[in-house]
């Protein structure tokens, strides 16, 4: 059981690798669907079947099936329409090119291995790569977000951080209770949900999604001109 | 049982507005009766609380303690005027759709009806939640349905907004729950339990380390969705593109809920921890009076101006909240600030609707034509800023007379400067000569009646200074 | 003992024969997924043997270098191949800190051929050149990633101590690692025997090439000693990823068996590869190797925090 969990957490490391380099859509929403997956698959293999009662667990497959169903197909699968009616493909011009986004990703791998080694988080027992996958997670999605153009990719990265979020906790075995979780996965949704008619509007309002082009509003606003009258 | 019916109510209203989308009266009417329900459930809850009847299992989820009561019924209150304000208001922007020359579309009605409920239910629920973890869900579930609310006046600027409101407070949001979890680690082993009363109880078992890590990421998170620099970048755009009664609910309500949070963390900090959390409370607090005093200077647009004022205020109620011996005083600033910049905003709307366009260098000398909306602004504008008899005066006056001096003289230049800025804007927008942009003819009438909501909320507040300064002489 | 040594005479033997195989099984396996019959295995046997036949004809405008090259690249390959530890077994020529005299001998042969394409004068192969210096510094990268790994696990800095380290009770601890190495190292077979995805070798377009650009002015016997010393090359590196792989308490013969079987095997997985992608766009091959890269960094962290859980 063990020897499986490490697996799902080294896939849930190389997803953050992967994602810092990928221009292609399809495969950085592809790579948030795996890592959703191995969120969801992930706490029930942690979990103590054993040590709590019969509705306990069950509530813990229901949850991990529902967290399953929207991590890894729903949510992928309304970031797919969102590119589509987007009609956008790759990334084109990122912020930070990619092999710098790699490097960068590695690099903090190293510091976050280095910080969990010296303040150990997880209960006795979790995988030694379960805190740095998480932090390496957090960090790869507000990354993303900071460091691409493309509102989409803003969207992905977001998620992606959610995710580390969630893996966090679960790696340090926090129970909130079925209604807290169902709560959290609800709002995710909403949120990915939303994103997605946003970006819709965008595209269709500004004829691109690149989220650095947007400068409108801001405070150095030129005093108006001889008769102008615009707002 | 009062708990569970304030926040089903403005979300079964919200659902029910879906089926009668397309009778418009029947809408707002809705909002309007819906809003006088939760305030007089508030109310009741509030001040006869004895009459509510409680089962143990709803204790285990909803629950409002002296701190919640304080909110819920300043929030309901609220709620209720600006929906009041509402019901009036759409319908003059419906009218000036027609009127105008570039008419932008609007917002579906029932989008914007269903959202303001939702909102309020949310709303609600982030009060009366009983635990950590039920109140990240429910601030993140107010940034959702607030979203679509900033879209009223469909132009790219106004998405653009929605867009950057969206991501920033969703990141911080999510930095929150990252917060929550490291509150969990904080706990000592063995317990699961993150409910506010339980984590106040062990809080001297917290470990410490873990706590202050858990602290600087909640700050920075519920921070965030509360305005305080350096993660306020989302607040001028989204409160300036929104309608006035939007961004009169964003910053009156929404923000004191955000507070909460923070306010609840500060309450679970142990003893030894809480001179670090006050001091970090300090910090930004003065930060955000830092960057709203630069921002407020020569700025171009009147809504933006407010709502910088916002980030202001809310720096002054952040550290209002760190000092315990005012206390008192913190909770008068909040509802004074609320009404106060509630009012400005609703008159701001008028005048947006009156004019067209938001820019001060456009406008000018309005009291000729907007008797009533420009002398309500202007006395709300003195209010915010701290002239007496606002009750604004006395919290301040007590802030700084509380706080070490040099911290004391900081905040008193740096209030100087706001309102030095704010009323040199203003008195050129109110009495300075006309400048290229009239107001419409007919809109300035429709916008003449809408003073009533803006002008109760001005008196209420004077009420509260006049009070005030009582007891202070 | 003796037997040991006897393994190592034959694998460094069997790597000097057996190396042109590579090519024709790669080309046979690229023919498979074609439908065609493709060339026979033995195909660069019979060329080389033409090849050497014939005399060179050289530009009036190369010099020494260009005379030098092939030869260069012949005899480093060499050298490195005898410090490679087959069959379990350290090579008697091994020392501490060898990996480095392996890779520098490989940097040399390819500085040489670099200076040997320059020295032509002709754009076509100086393009080849800076393309080779390109990549190469990025799969040096790579692989004292890898060789860092290495060194990490074994606390061994000769070639022998480091790919002779893994035990069959080892593979539990050490499975992830090994693999992400192995996958690093494959980058960086893929893009030293200039294999797609990096580069094509059945292009006739010489702005697509890398290393067939470098070659383009070779003819007669320096092209077949050119052909032999890149076939050997391939052998050797993944040699190396066997090695790297493989468990050495296993009896000699049959880890010599086991070796070249997982180098032919090798030689048919670049075929497959070969067969179903297409080749990077050179923007993207910077990417690529720095990914590979990452992939090494990673299995080190993975590797640290393996043996600090351990002690």
């Amino acid at each position: 059981m063990t020897f499986i969990s490490e697996i799902l957490l080294a896939l849930f490391l190389l997803a953050a690798l992967r994602l810092a380099g990928a221009s292609r859509l399809k495969h950085c929403i592809a790579v948030t669907a795996c890592q959703g997956t191995v969120t969801a698959l992930y706490p029930l293999f942690v979990h103590n079947w054993a040590e709590f009662s019969h509705d306990t667990n069950m509530q813990m497959i229901l949850l991990a099936l529902l967290t399953l169903g929207v991590k890894g197909f729903l949510l992928p699968a309304l970031l797919v329409r969102a590119m589509h009616t987007a009609q956008v493909k790759r990334e084109l011009e990122p912020l930070v090119s990619y092999p710098v986004s790699i490097l960068l990703v590695v690099l903090f791998a190293c510091g976050a291995f280095t910080l969990c080694v010296k303040y150990p988080v997880a209960p006795a027992g979790t995988s030694v790569l379960a805190a740095p996958s998480a932090l390496i997670a957090i960090f790869t999605g507000l990354f993303i977000i900071v460091a691409r153009k493309k509102a989409i990719t803003q969207s992905i990265g977001f998620l992606f951080f959610e995710n580390g979020i969630t893996l966090f906790g679960a790696c340090m075995k926090l129970e909130y209770g079925f209604l807290v979780e169902f709560g959290i996965l609800l709002d995710v949704f909403v949120l990915v949900f939303v994103m997605g008619i946003a970006v819709f509007h965008i595209s269709r309002e500004f004829e691109h999604i690149d989220a650095d082009r947007l400068h409108l509003l801001g405070d150095t606003m030129e005093p108006a001109k001889q008769g102008e009258t615009a707002k | 049982m009062i708990q569970l019916l304030l926040v089903f109510i403005p979300i079964f209203s919200a659902v029910a507005v879906w089926r009668i989308k397309n009778r418009q009266n029947r809408m707002r009417m809705l909002l309007a009766l819906t809003s006088l329900m939760h305030l007089v459930l508030s109310a009741v809850m509030t001040f006869r609380s004895e009459w509510n009847a409680d089962f143990s299992w709803l204790q285990h989820w909803l629950y409002a303690d002296e701190l919640g009561k304080c909110f819920l019924f300043l929030t309901s209150l609220l709620f209720c005027m600006v929906a009041i304000h509402t019901v009036f208001w759409i319908k003059a922007e419906q009218d000036a759709q027609e009127t105008r020359e570039h008419p932008e579309g609007l917002l579906k009605l029932h989008i914007f009806v269903s959202g303001l409920l939702a909102f309020e239910g949310m709303m609600t629920l982030v009060i009366l939640s009983v635990d950590f973890g039920l109140l990240w869900v429910a601030v993140e579930a107010t940034t959702l349905v607030s979203a679509p609310l900033i879209l009223f006046h469909r132009s790219a600027r106004s998405l653009e907004a929605m867009w950057k409101y969206l991501l920033i407070c969703s990141v911080g949001i999510g930095l929150a729950l990252f917060g929550t979890m490291l509150l969990a680690a904080a706990m000592p082993p063995g317990e699961g339990d993150l409910r506010f009363t339980h984590v106040t109880g062990v809080r001297h078992l917290l470990k410490p380390v873990w706590f202050k890590a858990s602290f600087i990421f909640i700050l920075a998170g519920y921070g965030t969705k509360m305005g305080l620099a350096p993660f306020h970048t989302w607040l001028p755009d989204a409160h300036s593109e929104s309608p006035g009664t939007v961004s009169a609910l964003l910053s009156g309500a929404l923000l004191n809920c955000s507070l909460l949070g923070i306010i609840r963390f500060y309450e679970a900090a142990p003893d030894e921890m809480k001179s670090f959390c006050a001091n970090l409370m300090v910090a930004l607090g003065i930060l955000s009076l830092v960057f709203a005093a630069f921002f407020t200077v020569r700025q171009l647009d009147f809504k933006r101006l407010l709502a910088y004022s916002s980030v202001e205020h809310m720096g002054l109620l952040s550290i209002l909240w760190s000092i315990p011996s005012i206390r008192d005083a913190a909770a008068i600033h909040m509802y004074a600030h609320s009404l106060i910049k509630m009012a400005l905003f609703l008159t701001a709307g008028n005048l947006l609707l009156a004019c067209g366009t938001r820019r001060t260098d456009l406008l000018g000398g309005l009291s000729g034509k907007l008797q009533r909306n420009s002398i309500l602004f202007f006395a709300g504008v003195l209010m915010i800023c701290g002239v007496p008899p606002s009750p604004i005066f006395a919290t301040e006056l007590r802030l700084i007379m509380a706080l070490p001096p040099i911290a004391g003289a900081a905040v008193l230049i740096l209030l100087l400067i706001i309102f030095a800025a704010m009323t040199h804007t203003v008195l050129h927008l109110i009495c300075g000569p006309d400048k290229k942009v009239l107001p419409d003819e007919s809109l300035s009438i429709q916008a003449e009646k809408l003073v009533w909501i803006p002008g109760v909320m001005l008196v209420l507040a004077l009420a509260l200074g006049m009070i005030q300064l009582h007891s202070i002489l | 003992m003796n037997l040991q040594i006897i393994m190592w005479g034959i694998g460094v033997i069997e790597a000097l024969v057996l190396s042109p195989v590579l090519p024709g099984i790669i080309n046979k396996v690229k023919a498979f997924f074609a439908g065609r019959k493709g060339p026979s295995v033995f195909q660069l046997y019979y060329d080389i043997i033409k090849l050497m036949k014939k005399r060179a004809v050289r530009s009036t405008t190369a010099g020494a270098l260009f005379t030098i090259a092939p030869m260069t690249a012949l005899i480093t390959s060499v050298l490195m191949l005898i410090l490679l530890p087959f069959a379990g077994k350290a090579s008697p020529l091994g020392f501490a800190g060898d990996i480095l005299l392996f890779l520098y001998l490989g940097g040399l042969g390819r500085v040489l051929t670099v200076c040997g394409a320059m020295d032509t004068g002709s754009s076509f192969e100086g393009m080849g050149a800076s393309r080779e210096c390109q990549f190469a510094i990025l799969t040096e990268g790579t692989f004292m990633a890898v060789a860092g790994a290495l060194m990490l696990m074994t606390r061994s800095f000769s070639l022998g101590g480091m790919l002779n380290f893994i035990t069959t009770s080892d593979y539990n601890r050490y499975g992830i690692i090994l693999v992400l190495l192995a996958v690093a190292m494959f980058v960086v077979v893929l893009t030293e025997c200039c294999r797609l995805p990096v580069d094509d070798p059945d292009t006739h377009l010489e702005l697509t090439m890398i290393h067939e650009a470098m070659i383009l002015d070779n003819s007669g016997d320096e092209l077949g000693i050119i052909h032999y010393a890149a076939s050997l090359k391939m052998w050797i590196l993944l040699s190396v990823e066997a090695m790297m792989i493989l468990p050495a308490d296993m009896n000699p013969v049959i880890l010599l068996l086991t070796e070249t079987l997982t180098v032919l095997f090798g030689s048919i997985l670049i075929g497959t590869i070969e067969s179903v992608t297409a080749r990077y766009r050179f923007l993207k091959v910077p990417q690529f190797l720095v990914g590979s890269t990452a992939l090494a960094f990673i299995a080190m962290f993975l590797l640290s925090l393996l043996q600090i859980q351990g002690a």
